[in-house]
């Protein structure tokens, strides 16, 4: 069997109408499971007391922030070297999923450093960096839109010109008090090039119906290079952020029950993404190859 | 101290379930209007096609 048809939409479409209900299931039960143990067995916490279980959201959405960014680069990928549809459609599709969790991880995070850190927001490693993830997956999307759009380039164009603008600003904004080679100023000059660089590329394209794709991908990729950062930040600068919750390399530092209910909630918040992008890319699909033949049967 | 924690919670998770449900609402809108989309323009064209066996120009044009 040639893996490579699944690439090809109208074999596509129907599979991912028949995965969706499973993977919706398996984000549910895992969902009611996590909360169950994160509020019913896990025990209160001595230091943080009930606050803590803020975790079970905060970090799961974190996790997925940055790993619904990777998969989109992955595709970014795929979209440039083999020009494949459907890896674009999967970038467009997961975007809006990864931004929504991004939301989440940092709304959650400033919700529990209140009672924690006795503020909603520091200007940290770690939360700036998250903070620059949310702007990659919004500019994204507005990027991808704004080419889909008549007024096409010069729109994007001013698009990346905010991001750079931005980013460049967030990260100029903080003192990091210890530095490093990947020091703030130097990552920022750097992601400052990066999206000059995807810039210059985004006006190469010239005039072809997919250069939404291409440029979109170009973003996706350039953008990859903050989330090692963000992942690392709590070890290459002091942060106020505590470090990594799990680590594979050593003992959990929390209760098993804790973790238990972590994991499931982060298996959770997995599923859900897959079936949120399932669902998703089936409306693209139908959007893009509307005045295929295959469609329009579907409709008959 | 336990009920300001609570009250943090039920932010925190309150706004988690606000987020997600925004999105599942808007998925299945957007599904709905291409769904509708696919429609309309299948019927748009069908109606174009019978209109230009209809026109009489394309009946005196055939010989």
């Amino acid at each position: 069997m040639n893996p490579f048809r699944f690439a090809a939409p109208p074999v596509f479409y129907p599979l991912a109408g028949r995965l969706l209900p499973w993977f919706t299931a398996a984000a549910v039960l895992l969902a009611v499971a996590g909360l169950y143990v994160g509020f019913g067995i896990a025990p209160t916490d001595f230091q943080q007391g009930e606050v803590y279980r803020i975790i079970f959201i905060h970090v799961p959405s974190a996790w997925m922030a940055m790993f619904i960014y990777l998969v989109m680069a992955g595709y970014a990928v795929l979209t440039l070297v083999w020009r494949s549809k459907l890896s674009a459609m999967m970038c467009r599709a997961l975007a809006p999923t990864g931004a929504i969790m991004a939301v989440i991880a940092l709304l959650t995070g400033a919700i529990w450093g209140k009672p924690t850190w006795g503020a909603w927001w520091v200007w940290d490693a770690r939360l700036t960096s998250t903070l620059i993830l949310l702007f990659l997956y919004l500019g994204y999307m507005a990027l991808v839109a704004a080419i889909d759009d008549t007024t096409r380039a010069d729109r994007a164009g001013a698009l990346m010109t905010f991001l750079a603008l931005w980013t460049g600003a967030l990260w100029g904004k903080p003192t990091w008090g210890a530095w490093w080679v990947w020091d703030a100023r130097l990552t920022s000059e750097l992601l400052l090039l990066f999206l000059y660089v995807g810039f210059i590329a985004l006006q190469a394209a010239s005039d072809d119906p997919r250069r939404g794709d291409r440029a979109g991908a170009v973003l996706a990729l350039v953008g990859v290079v903050n989330v090692p950062i963000i992942y690392f930040s709590v070890r290459w600068w002091n942060t106020l952020h505590q470090g990594a919750s799990v680590s594979l390399t050593a003992s959990p530092k929390m209760a098993s029950t804790m973790l238990t209910g972590m994991l499931l909630m982060s298996l959770a918040a997995w599923m859900y993404a897959i079936a949120a992008a399932l669902h998703r890319v089936r409306s693209i699909i139908l959007q893009r190859e509307r005045h295929t033949r295959w469609v329009r049967q579907l409709f008959a | 101290m336990i009920e300001s924690h609570l009250s943090y919670l039920a932010v925190a998770y309150g706004f988690t379930a606000l987020a997600i449900a925004i999105e599942c609402v808007v998925l299945l809108r957007t599904r709905r209007q291409s769904i509708e989309q696919v429609r309309r323009e299948r019927d748009l064209d069908l109606d174009d096609h019978y209109e230009s066996i209809a026109d009489p120009r394309n009946e005196a044009a055939t010989p």
